[in-house]
């Protein structure tokens, strides 16, 4: 199972958030996450790598020479890297919540 | 999609970001998809439609328009989420300690994202060079790298997204269940734009 964002709805909600500002923060994550992935990829991929990607015929094959890449070069997949990435911060978020709340 | 008519510097549909329909990967039909599937508790549909709207429209566009030169590491890290997530729920709320709360998290994830860089890196360069590295990078391989950020796009928006609105995406994305997600594989097949 995936990780969920629940814990950290259900909180979000207790404080009076609103849908809309949790679908703000929810893509929030989004683009924080794909930021820092990308950071990550250009630190460790190489140019030639980024070349493979670029001469690809079409999307689906750049796609998972993508996927073949990123599973080489950072030893997990991207999923699992997204799911850690949300583990941590609903970790995070909960423990200080607790603490803020003691 | 043909590569042909890709235009690296237009603003993208999400179903032209992230085509491929893997575990994780999801696209704009998908996110529509599902935002209608009975598989989403119906508390959470209209939630699953505005994640999917600002997906669409802000996150797209800023993670099609990222380009890394004038800023510094703080920006591709930390002070992202900061920056964004803390600023709706204090002016919403009052509540500085939720605030606070938040912005811990997203201190967090920018040292795990650090420490997860520095463990794994080939090449140890400093923010700097990683910043002039990449902004050149990307002036040499304008489609390698606008095809990098979709793919990684499609799968940030996939698992946030799931993890919002209870979608299982192991189950989700298997081909024996049917599911808006594994849907887009008929999409994916088609030159034209969903509508």
């Amino acid at each position: 199972m995936n990780q969920t964002l629940e814990p950290v709805i259900t909180i979000l909600q207790k404080e009076g958030a609103t849908e809309d500002q949790i679908a703000d923060t929810v893509a929030d994550l989004v683009q924080a996450a794909t930021a820092l992935f990308y950071k990550e990829a250009m630190e460790v991929f190489s140019e030639e790598d980024i070349k493979k990607i670029d001469v690809c015929e079409n999307e689906n094959q750049a796609n998972s020479v993508i996927r073949g890449l990123y599973e080489q070069k950072m030893s997990r997949k991207p999923e699992e890297e997204m799911d850690i990435f949300l583990k941590t911060f609903v970790e995070t978020f909960l423990k200080e919540h607790a603490e803020i709340n003691t | 999609m043909s590569d042909s008519s890709f235009d690296p510097d237009k603003p993208q549909e999400l179903h032209e970001m992230a085509p491929e329909i893997g575990i994780g990967t999801i696209t704009e039909s998908g996110l529509d998809g599902a935002a209608k599937d009975e598989s989403i508790a119906p508390e959470k549909r209209s939630l699953a439609r505005k994640i999917s709207s600002r997906i669409k429209t802000r996150v797209k566009n800023y993670i099609l328009n990222l380009d890394p030169r004038g800023k510094d590491k703080f920006w591709w890290t930390g002070n992202l989420l900061n920056a964004g997530v803390s600023s709706y729920i204090y002016l919403a709320t009052g509540a500085p300690l939720l605030i606070k709360s938040l912005v811990t998290a997203g201190i967090n994830i920018g040292a795990y994202a650090e420490g997860n860089v520095n463990k794994r890196s080939m090449g140890n360069y400093s923010a700097d060079e990683l910043t002039s590295r990449t902004g050149e990078i990307q002036d040499r391989y304008k489609n390698g790298t606008s095809r990098l950020r979709r793919f990684l796009l499609g799968v940030s928006a996939g698992g946030a997204y799931a993890a919002a609105v209870g979608i299982p995406l192991s189950v989700a994305t298997m081909e024996s269940v049917p599911h808006p997600i594994q849907e887009l594989k008929d999409f994916i097949n088609k030159d034209e734009p969903n509508t």
